[in-house]
């Protein structure tokens, strides 16, 4: 749920809070490639180290 | 923390399985990490949000348990017997802000002894070392109820009374954990007539400290202001287990009865008795204002028609009292609990009506859509760049959107925007350049070995102009000359000098080579290079790429006093590609060209040229010839050195002539040359005996 008050910051572009409500939700795009590739350390994705960007072909 | 399910029964009915009980709590926010031990002992490691003090403890747990599972929730109460007379102790609270309320009793005739058994065992399971019944009594207190108290030897404290105060510049203290601590103005204490005997709402002191001669004992449970406990604990490096909680708002009114539970549980192990009543002083009163809620707004909210009964018993079995206005008018007052600071909007009502009937029991349906899906509008630029950049060998690497301030000010003019709490001073403003995090990644491969490197990033950086700020999209190419050398046909050489710099050329002209792929994939008008870069290049080694006016590119050999200082063990490159003005021009489409019918002939021309004359100008000189038939005019080889003057350069230029319609003669070719010669010399040729 998103919080009414998130909206006061965009109220100016037409998001009334009594009108409008929001779902929210994130996703580490990061954090599902850990999952689904067995990757061992989150770093390794901001690092650029050769050895791991080239497994991605 | 860790908290006991069997101590969690004593208040109301739980699942046998602990396991299931772990689920069914996490899934309302009260999560449980881990489970350890079995049986009576089995113990929760739990993980609870910082903005719910209230269940950080086995009876706001137990209060959730029973919205859970809708069974009914003991109260806690105090068993005591009645209070002797006695002399009255006066509590003043000179800071009304700091300190809401403090309650205090006495208890005479005490015998400190060790806990009984399960005392001892169930803060066992809480790995909470057991000290004496009176110490044990507020540590069972704080794990029960979650409200933090302190026991002081009464007979230690002088003058007779307490005085809530700011504690004076210079005055000390040592705290229970044996450390001297000297005070300023801006801590609060608690204090008899003489001293400072706590540090409020995070440690007491240790000469008025509950010992084995202690017969006569002062409990102390009071609010704090949760901004300057906060600002105490960190002033002083002192993080407590009742700092934390004051930290995070504690509950007003559950002052009285935590400070006759611990009574209660002094007077049950130590014997002893109740000297006088309690005294509660209220310096400010700290209440909640009444929430409208609307069962329409809760409808709109969770997108389904909760029955009314349902909402009402959720928010009475969590402590909230819910008056219905009217009869069927769908409105209510719902007052808060004094230990829900939490909750202050009906938004948050509504929250935690959601999250107690269950964030999983709401019906699946997509929501309505209409509209199409539109793509982004540079889509499918980036996905050119991306490919082309992939296709010459390059891998594509992500680094972070911080950088420090120094970085900042070295790699670009621009403005940075500035965080207002940076973690660091490495991630202190938002990248002006991607230069910095490029270089580290450079720096990472080389330091272990990985010689060929190439790596580019797509991205953004980001420029304060005036009050706004800007996003510009940026792809930064980085390569270690091995990477661009191994690249390199060995033949392939324009500069057949024999120096370093010819060498080092080489490389820099595989890295242009790469950045005119990429400019080579949008429909440019004329663009020339010149050496106008940024001081962080090494000259000679680095170019700009001007597109009607405007850089679109620079890139070079880093400089080497640049690149030592950050310890980089080779010579890197880098192109940074201005895409924000590169994006203005389309996509080169394919349009089908005709193959050549008739051959093509080739021209050599041998040259001395000063070196102040750029291949630009050359270059021009021959094109503005305006002659139709010359399709190809390019460098073959450059040279410097022997027979050559100093400040001067040979070089070997190629022209292709080819006619579409026919086959071109000798003398044609023979007058094109001699014009290419002739305009050659005007812009300062010497044209060599070939």
């Amino acid at each position: 749920m998103v919080d009414p008050n998130v909206f006061e910051f965009v109220k100016d572009n037409g998001y009334d809070s009594h009108k409008v409500s929001g779902f929210a939700f994130g996703m580490g795009a990061d954090r599902i490639a850990i999952l689904k590739y067995g990757v061992d350390d989150i770093q390794l994705f901001f690092q650029g180290d050769v050895r791991f960007l080239e497994q991605w072909r | 923390m860790r908290l006991s399910p069997n101590w969690i029964r004593d208040f109301v009915d739980l699942p046998d399985d602990t396991h299931r009980l772990a689920d069914d709590l996490t899934s309302i926010g009260i999560a449980v990490e881990g489970i350890s031990g079995s049986g009576d002992g089995t113990v929760f490691e739990m993980e609870i949000g910082t903005n719910r003090p209230d269940a950080m403890n086995h009876y706001g747990v137990a209060r959730e348990a029973s919205a859970l599972y809708n069974k009914p929730l003991k109260p806690v109460e105090a068993r005591l017997p009645k209070a002797s007379n006695a002399a009255s102790f006066p509590i003043e609270i000179e800071d009304p802000k700091g300190c809401a309320r403090f309650t205090a009793r006495m208890l005479r005739n005490v015998r400190i002894t060790p806990s009984p058994k399960n005392v001892i065992n169930r803060l066992g399971l809480l790995d909470q070392r057991p000290i004496n019944n009176a110490v044990d009594a507020t540590n069972y207190t704080l794990w029960e109820i979650g409200k933090p108290t302190h026991v002081f030897d009464l007979d230690l404290l002088e003058g007779g009374r307490i005085i809530v105060r700011q504690a004076r510049d210079g005055e000390t203290l040592k705290t229970l954990d044996g450390v001297e601590r000297t005070l300023s103005n801006e801590d609060l204490v608690v204090a008899d007539a003489r001293k400072p005997v706590g540090l409020a709402g995070v440690m007491g002191g240790y000469d008025t400290m509950i010992t084995d001669k202690t017969r006569n004992i002062l409990i102390e449970s009071a609010w704090w202001d949760p901004g300057i406990v906060r600002k105490m604990s960190k002033r002083h490096s002192l993080h407590t287990d009742a700092s934390h909680r004051f930290e995070r708002g504690a509950d007003f009114e559950s002052t009285v009865l935590s400070t006759n539970r611990v009574a209660e549980l002094i007077l049950n192990s130590g014997g002893g008795e109740l000297a006088g009543e309690i005294i509660d002083v209220i310096a400010r009163r700290i209440d909640q204002a009444p929430i409208a809620l609307y069962l329409s707004e809760v409808q709109r909210i969770l997108g389904e028609r909760l029955p009314e009964r349902e909402i009402v018993r959720i928010l009475e079995h969590l402590g909230f009292s819910v008056l219905a206005e009217g009869h069927d008018s769908g409105e209510f007052t719902v007052h808060v609990p004094s230990w829900r600071l939490d909750v202050e909007r009906e938004i948050d009502l509504i929250e935690e009506i959601a999250r107690l009937h269950g964030y999983d029991k709401f019906t699946n349906r997509l929501p309505a859509f209409s509209g199409a899906v539109v793509e982004t509008p540079h889509a499918a630029k980036d996905q050119k760049v991306r490919s082309t950049l992939l296709a010459l060998g390059y891998n594509e690497a992500v680094s972070l959107s911080f950088i420090s301030r120094r970085d900042a000010e070295r790699f670009s003019p621009a403005i940075a925007l500035e965080l207002a709490n940076p973690q660091s001073e490495e991630a202190s403003v938002m990248r002006t350049s991607m230069i910095p995090g490029m270089l580290d990644m450079l720096a990472h491969n080389l330091n272990r070995g990985i010689d060929q490197v190439r790596l580019f990033e797509a991205g953004q950086v980001f420029e304060s102009v005036g009050q706004e700020a800007k996003e510009l999209k940026r792809v930064l190419l980085g390569a270690s000359a091995a990477a661009l050398e191994s690249q390199m046909p060995a033949s392939s050489r324009l500069d057949v000098s024999q120096n370093e710099h010819a060498a080092a050329s080489a490389v820099f002209r595989c890295l242009k080579g790469d950045v005119e792929q990429l400019v080579a994939a949008f429909e440019c008008g004329p663009v020339y290079f010149d050496a106008k870069v940024s001081d962080y290049y090494h000259p000679g080694r680095s170019a700009r790429l001007v597109l009607e006016g405007s850089t679109v590119a620079q890139f070079g050999q880093l400089s080497p006093e640049i690149a030592a200082a950050r310890k980089i063990r080779q010579d890197v490159y880098l192109a940074e590609i201005y895409l924000d003005r590169l994006y203005t021009r389309p996509l080169r489409q394919v349009r089908f060209r005709a193959l050549p019918r008739y051959p093509a002939v080739e021209r050599d021309f041998s040259f001395v040229f000063e070196d102040r004359v750029l291949f630009e100008n050359i270059k021009q000189a021959a094109t503005s010839l305006d002659i139709a038939e010359l399709v190809n005019f390019v460098p073959a080889e450059i040279f410097r050195g022997r027979g050559i003057p100093a400040g001067s350069y040979s070089i070997l230029l190629r022209g292709t002539f080819q006619s579409a319609e026919r086959t071109l003669r000798e003398d044609e070719v023979a007058q094109w040359s001699a014009r290419i010669i002739k305009a050659l010399e005007v812009v300062g040729g010497t044209l060599r005996a070939s």
